[in-house]
C-alpha cells in the first residue's frame, strides 16, 4: 500500500510542477494547490498509515496505547497546513484577480518587468 | 557622576530624537532650546577638566553593558576632554547660531535632528572605550554629515556632494571595521582601556601592515586627505552652521582623533611615520597652495582646512613628543580659529547676499565688530602673536626641526603652506573690510545692530577664548599633559608659553610672516598663476572621476542583476526545481545503509487503490482540461479523495477538515472563476514537453524521497509522550485536538496570525476599490 | 431576492449551522471538532447565507466589522498565551479548572478552551472577511 500511495504522492507532484510551470496563471494556482495537497499527504504517510483507530483516549481510560492508534502529531501538523493553504489560496486568487483586473494579462511572461530597466 | 557622561550622551541623543517635538512647541527658538544640552554637557567637561591630574589614569570610566561583548563603554581622559570640550562648546555655539541663520529655511526640524544627532555621535566616538562602538558612532557621523550637507535636497550639486562625501567616507568606515575585527582577533579585547593597559603593540605581528593600511584608510578619507580630500570643497554645499560645525572640530577631526587613539597600540612604525607625512605633507601644501586660488569665502576656509587636517597628520606622521604635544595644540588653535571664520562667513553672506570676497569690500565701517572679530581669528590663522595660532605654529616649526633626516622635505613645505596662510589672511581681510575709493558701498540687508546678539556670539566666544589662550596658554598644560600620557608619548611634565625666546623658530617665523606680506603684495600674479594651475588640474577633476567611476559600477551591477533576474516566472521555478533534484538527489543516495524491504509494507486495499486511481484521474484531467470550470471540479474531487483517505486511515478531524476547506475553497473559486480568462494554450509544444519530462522527473524524486523516508525510522515517535499525556495533563480526548490547543499552541498562535495577515492582504488588494464602489452606491441612493 | 418566507428558513437555516459550530468548538476537546472546524462550519453556513442575500446581509448580522471579529479572536488567543504569565507559569501553559456541578457533572474548564475560543473566531472572522471582500468587488452584495 505504501508504495502505491508513494507513486500517487509522485503523480501529484508531477501534475503540480508542470500546472506551476504554465504561463497561465490560473494554472499556476490550481499547480500551487496540488502541491500543498501532495506535501500534507507525505507529511501523513510518514506518521504511518497502518489503519488503526482514531487517535482518541477512550471513555473512562487515562492512557491510550500509542501502536493502535493513528500517529496524532502529523495530524495535528497537517490540520494546521490545510487552514493555511485554504488561507493563502484564498489571498492568490485575490491576487490574481487584482492583477488581471489591473494588466488585463493573464500571461505570466508579461510580468517579467521589474523595477530594473 | 559615574554615568553621568552615559546619561548625557543618551540626552543628546534623545533630544536629537525628540527635536521634530520641540520645533512644533518652539518653533523659531528650538535651537537656542537645544543649545542647553551641548552646553550642560561642556559644564560637566570643564568640571572634569579642574579634576584631571597630570598622569594619572583615565578619570572616568564607565559602561552600559547593552550587547554581550560589546558594552557600550565611555572614557575620560586627556586626549577625549580636549576633543570632548572643543566639540560641545563649538556644538553650542553652532545651535545658537544656526536658530538665527537657519531661521528662514525650511523644514528646520529636520535640519536640528541631523545637526544633534551628529553632535551626538561625535561626542560617542570621543569618549567611546570600545573600538566597535567607536566605529558605529564613526558610522553616524558619516550617516548624518551625509543629511546635513546634502541638507538643500533641491540643488542637484549638493544631492551630488553628499553623495560623494557619503561613499567616500563610508569606504573609509569599512576600512575601520575590517581594522577593528583584525585588532580585536589579535588582542582578543576591544576595550581601549584594556589594551592600553596591556601596552600591546602590533608592530611586530603579521597582519600589521594590513591593519594599518586600513586604520589609515580609514583616517585620511574622513579627514579629507589627498587624494580623498575632494570630498570636503564639495561640502560648502552644505549650509553655513553645518560648515561650521563639521570642519572646524568635529567630522574631519575625526580622522586624527583615531590615529591619536590607536597611536599606542600601532604607531611609530616606519609605515606608520612615512604613510601619515607623505599624505599629510602632500595635503598640507597642496589645500594652502590652492587656497589662494578661489573666491568663495567658505571654498578659501574649506582648503585652509584640507591643509590645517594635513598639517596634523603630518605632525602626529613626524612622531616625536613634542610633534604630538604640536599636534594637539594645533587641533584646539584650528577648532577656534576655523569655527569662528566659518560663522563669520556665513554673517557676511546673510548681510551682503554674497560670499565672493572679490565682489565685497569696505564692510570694515559697516560691520566694525565682525571685522574685529575676523581679525582675531585670521590672527589665529596666520599665526601670529598674541593668538593661540602663533603658539601652535611654533610648536609645530619646533618639532619639524628636531628632525634632522626629513627636516629639509618637511620644513620648506611647512613653511610653504604658512606662507600660504600668512597671504591668504591678509587678502581676505583687505578685500573684505577695507575701502576702495573707485567702487560704491556695499549695501546690507542687515545692519549689525539688528542681529541677535546670539548669532555673533559664536565667533566672538571664539575668538576670545583663542585670544584668552594665546595669552595664558598654561590652562592648556594639563589636558595636553594627560592627553600625550596616554599617546605614551610624554615622560616630564609640558609647559607652554607664548614667548619662547629669539631662537631658530622665532626667526622661521618672521621669515614666514614677511613673504606672506610679500606674497600678498604681488598676489594678482600668483592668484592668475595659482588658477592656471587648477585649470590644469581639473584636467582630472577627481570628483568627476569618482562619479564616473561610481556610474561604471552602478551599470556593471545592473547587467549582473538583469541576468540572473530575468523576470521570468516558470524559469526560476524550473531552476529551482532542478537544483532541488539535483542537491538532495545526491545526498538521498549517498545514504547506502538502509534496505527498502526491513519494515514489512501494508497489504494492498483494493477499495482504497480504486480511489486513489479516481482521484489521480482527476488530478490529470484538471491538468489537461481546456475549460476552467471543470478544472477546478476536478481539483475538488482530488480534494475529497484525500479527505476520503485521512478518513480511511482514522485521521477523523482532518478529513472533516479538509472536506470543509474544500469546499471553503470550491465556492471561492467558483465566484471569481468567471471574472478570470479562458484557458488558452500559450506555449509551444517544444516547451509543453520539457515541462512534462521535469515535471515526471520531479514526480520520480519524490516518490523515491517518500519511499526511503518511510522506511527511515530514526526515533522513536514524539506521539507517545502526547499520547500518554493528552489526558492526565490536558484534560482532553481528542489528541489532535489537545496537541493543537496546549501541547503545540504556539504554532496554532503563529498559523491564526498568519491566516490573518492573509485576510488584510486580500482587504488591502481591494479597500479603495471597495470604498469607491460603496461612494457610488451611495450617490445612486 | 425579496421572499419572506426563503429569508426566513435561511435565518433559521443560519442560527442552526451557528449553534452546531459552537457545539463541534466545546466537543472539541474530547470528540471529533475544534476551533477550526467549528470557525469552517460557522463561515460555511454565512457564505450560503450571503450567495443568497448579498454580502451586505452578512455584515448586518455580523454587527461587527469582520477585521474586528479577527482581532476579537487574536485577543482571545493572545489572552489564553499571557494569563499563566501573570500566574508565574511560561506562556501558554494550560490551567485547569475542574469542579462537580450539579447539574452537568464533572467538567474541565482551562485556558486552552479560551485559546479555541480564539482560533474560532479568527478563523470564522478571516474566511468570511476573504469572501466579503471578494463579494463587494464582484458586486454581489444586493
Amino acid at each position: 500500500m505504501e508504495y502505491i500511495i508513494a507513486i500517487f504522492i509522485g503523480l501529484l507532484y508531477a501534475c503540480g510542477v508542470y500546472l506551476v510551470l504554465r504561463r497561465s496563471i490560473v494554472k499556476v494556482i490550481l499547480g500551487v494547490f496540488v502541491l500543498s495537497n501532495a506535501t500534507n499527504l507525505i507529511i501523513f504517510l510518514s506518521g504511518g498509515i497502518t489503519r488503526g483507530g482514531a487517535a482518541f483516549i477512550p471513555e473512562g481510560a487515562e492512557t491510550v496505547d500509542p501502536a493502535t492508534i493513528s500517529d496524532p502529531l502529523p495530524q495535528a501538523l497537517i490540520l494546521t497546513a490545510i487552514v493555511i493553504s485554504l488561507g493563502i489560496s484564498a489571498y492568490i486568487l485575490a491576487l490574481k484577480y487584482r492583477y488581471f483586473d489591473v494588466t488585463g494579462t493573464h500571461d505570466l511572461d508579461q510580468l517579467k518587468n521589474t523595477d530594473q530597466r | 557622576m559615574d554615568n553621568l557622561l552615559s546619561l548625557l550622551i543618551a540626552l543628546i541623543f534623545l533630544a536629537g530624537f525628540a527635536t521634530p517635538l520641540i520645533h512644533k512647541l518652539a518653533g523659531k527658538k528650538t535651537g537656542l532650546l537645544l543649545a542647553i544640552v551641548p552646553l550642560s554637557l561642556f559644564i560637566v567637561l570643564l568640571l572634569e577638566l579642574l579634576q584631571l591630574a597630570p598622569r594619572e589614569s583615565a578619570l572616568l570610566q564607565t559602561s552600559v553593558s547593552l550587547l554581550p561583548g560589546m558594552d557600550f563603554a565611555f572614557r575620560i581622559d586627556g586626549l577625549s576632554l580636549i576633543f570632548g570640550l572643543l566639540i560641545s562648546g563649538i556644538g553650542t555655539l553652532v545651535l545658537l547660531y544656526a536658530a538665527f541663520y537657519m531661521a528662514k529655511y525650511e523644514r528646520q526640524a529636520h535640519f536640528f535632528t541631523y545637526l544633534t544627532l551628529f553632535m551626538g555621535a561625535m561626542i560617542g566616538l570621543v569618549f567611546s572605550d570600545n573600538l566597535m562602538v567607536l566605529f558605529i558612532f564613526w558610522e553616524i557621523t558619516s550617516v548624518t554629515s551625509f543629511f546635513l550637507i546634502g541638507f538643500d535636497h533641491h540643488v542637484d550639486k549638493s544631492r551630488q556632494a553628499a553623495l560623494q562625501a557619503l561613499l567616500i567616507t563610508g569606504f573609509g568606515g569599512l576600512c575601520l571595521l575590517f581594522a577593528v575585527i583584525l585588532t580585536g582577533n589579535i588582542t582578543g579585547t576591544y576595550v581601549i582601556s584594556e589594551l592600553l593597559q596591556q601596552s600591546i603593540h602590533l608592530g611586530n605581528h603579521p597582519q600589521y601592515y594590513l591593519i594599518l593600511a586600513l586604520i589609515i584608510l580609514g583616517a585620511i578619507t574622513k579627514s579629507a586627505q589627498f587624494p580623498f580630500h575632494f570630498w570636503l570643497p564639495g561640502a560648502m554645499q552644505a549650509p553655513t552652521p553645518v560648515s561650521a560645525y563639521l570642519h572646524s572640530a568635529t567630522m574631519v577631526n575625526a580622522g586624527v582623533f583615531l590615529l591619536m587613539r590607536i597611536y599606542p597600540i600601532m604607531g611609530g612604525t616606519m609605515p606608520w611615520k612615512y604613510a601619515l607625512m607623505i599624505t599629510g605633507g602632500i595635503t598640507m601644501f597642496l589645500g594652502a597652495f590652492f587656497s589662494m586660488g578661489q573666491r568663495d569665502f567658505k571654498r578659501i576656509l574649506a582648503f585652509t582646512t584640507i591643509s590645517a587636517l594635513g598639517t596634523m597628520i603630518l605632525l602626529i606622521g613626524i612622531d616625536t613628543t613634542s610633534s604630538l604635544k604640536a599636534a594637539l595644540v594645533f587641533f584646539i588653535v584650528h577648532g577656534l580659529y576655523k569655527g569662528g571664520l566659518f560663522m563669520i562667513a556665513g554673517i557676511i553672506d546673510k548681510t551682503t547676499g554674497t560670499r565672493d570676497i572679490y565682489d565685497l569690500h569696505g564692510l570694515g565701517r559697516q560691520l566694525p565688530l565682525t571685522a574685529a572679530v575676523t581679525l582675531l581669528a585670521l590672527v589665529s590663522m596666520a599665526g601670529l602673536p598674541p593668538m593661540l595660532g602663533f603658539l601652535g605654529k611654533e610648536l609645530i616649526y619646533e618639532a619639524k626641526m628636531q628632525l634632522p633626516d626629513v627636516a629639509w622635505l618637511v620644513l620648506p613645505l611647512s613653511v610653504g603652506a604658512n606662507i600660504m596662510m600668512v597671504a591668504i589672511s591678509i587678502t581676505v581681510y583687505y578685500e573684505l573690510f577695507f575701502r576702495r575709493k573707485n567702487k560704491a558701498a556695499i549695501t546690507l540687508k542687515y545692519r549689525e545692530r539688528e542681529l541677535p546678539f546670539y548669532f555673533l556670539a559664536g565667533p566672538v566666544l571664539l575668538a576670545a577664548a583663542g585670544l584668552f589662550l594665546g595669552i595664558s596658554p598654561a590652562f592648556l598644560e594639563l589636558p595636553v599633559g594627560n592627553g600625550l600620557f596616554f599617546m605614551g608619548a610624554l615622560t616630564g611634565s609640558i609647559q607652554l608659553s607664548l614667548w619662547h625666546g629669539f631662537n631658530e623658530v622665532l626667526r622661521l617665523s618672521i621669515f614666514t610672516v614677511l613673504s606672506g606680506i610679500s606674497v600678498f603684495m604681488l598676489r594678482a600674479p600668483i592668484t592668475r598663476f595659482i588658477q592656471k594651475m587648477v585649470r590644469w588640474f581639473d584636467q582630472w577633476p577627481l570628483p568627476t572621476l569618482f562619479t564616473q567611476l561610481i556610474n561604471k559600477y552602478l551599470t556593471a551591477a545592473a547587467k549582473n542583476t538583469n541576468l540572473l533576474q530575468h523576470g521570468y516566472h516558470r524559469f526560476y521555478l524550473l531552476t529551482f526545481f532542478l537544483a532541488v533534484i539535483a542537491l538532495m538527489g545526491l545526498q538521498i543516495f549517498r545514504i547506502t545503509e538502509i534496505d527498502l524491504p526491513e519494515l514489512a509494507a501494508s497489504p494492498l486495499k483494493i477499495h482504497v487503490a480504486l480511489l486513489l486511481l479516481v482521484t489521480a484521474g482527476a488530478v490529470i484531467y484538471a491538468v489537461f482540461s481546456s475549460s476552467r470550470l471543470s478544472a477546478i471540479l476536478a481539483m475538488g474531487v482530488v480534494g475529497y479523495g484525500i479527505a476520503l483517505l485521512y478518513l480511511y486511515y482514522g485521521a477523523i478531524d482532518l478529513a472533516i477538515t479538509q472536506f470543509l476547506a474544500e469546499t471553503v475553497l470550491m465556492v471561492l473559486f467558483v465566484m471569481v472563476i468567471y471574472y478570470l480568462p479562458a484557458f488558452a494554450v500559450l506555449s509551444s509544444r517544444k516547451s509543453r514537453l520539457r515541462d512534462g519530462l521535469i515535471s515526471l522527473g520531479v514526480g520520480t524524486f519524490i516518490t523515491l524521497v517518500v519511499l526511503k523516508a518511510k522506511f527511515l525510522n530514526l526515533e522513536t515517535p514524539i506521539s507517545e509522550y502526547f499520547a500518554a499525556r493528552a489526558y492526565t495533563e490536558g484534560h482532553g480526548r481528542n489528541i489532535v485536538n489537545v496537541i493543537l490547543v496546549d501541547f503545540r499552541a504556539l504554532d496554532t498562535m503563529g498559523e491564526v496570525t498568519v491566516l490573518i495577515l492573509a485576510a488584510a492582504g486580500v482587504y488591502s488588494l481591494f479597500r479603495f476599490q471597495i470604498k469607491t464602489l460603496k461612494k457610488k452606491k451611495q450617490n445612486k441612493a | 431576492m425579496n421572499n419572506i418566507i426563503l429569508e426566513k428558513i435561511a435565518l433559521l437555516f443560519l442560527r442552526g449551522i451557528a449553534l452546531m459550530s459552537v457545539f463541534l468548538l466545546l466537543r472539541g476537546h474530547n470528540s471529533p471538532g475544534g476551533g477550526f472546524i467549528g470557525a469552517i462550519v460557522l463561515a460555511i453556513g454565512f457564505i450560503f447565507y450571503g450567495i443568497i442575500f448579498g454580502s451586505d446581509r452578512i455584515e448586518r448580522i455580523l454587527y461587527f466589522n469582520t477585521r474586528i471579529w479577527m482581532g476579537i479572536g487574536l485577543g482571545f488567543v493572545l489572552l489564553a498565551a499571557v494569563w499563566p504569565v501573570f500566574l508565574g507559569h511560561a506562556p501558554l501553559t494550560g490551567l485547569w479548572y475542574t469542579g462537580n456541578w450539579p447539574l452537568l457533572g464533572e467538567i474541565h474548564l482551562g485556558t486552552p478552551l479560551i485559546f479555541d475560543t480564539g482560533i474560532f473566531i479568527g478563523v470564522a472572522g478571516l474566511i468570511l472577511s476573504v469572501i466579503i471582500t471578494i463579494m463587494e468587488v464582484l458586486k454581489w452584495n444586493t
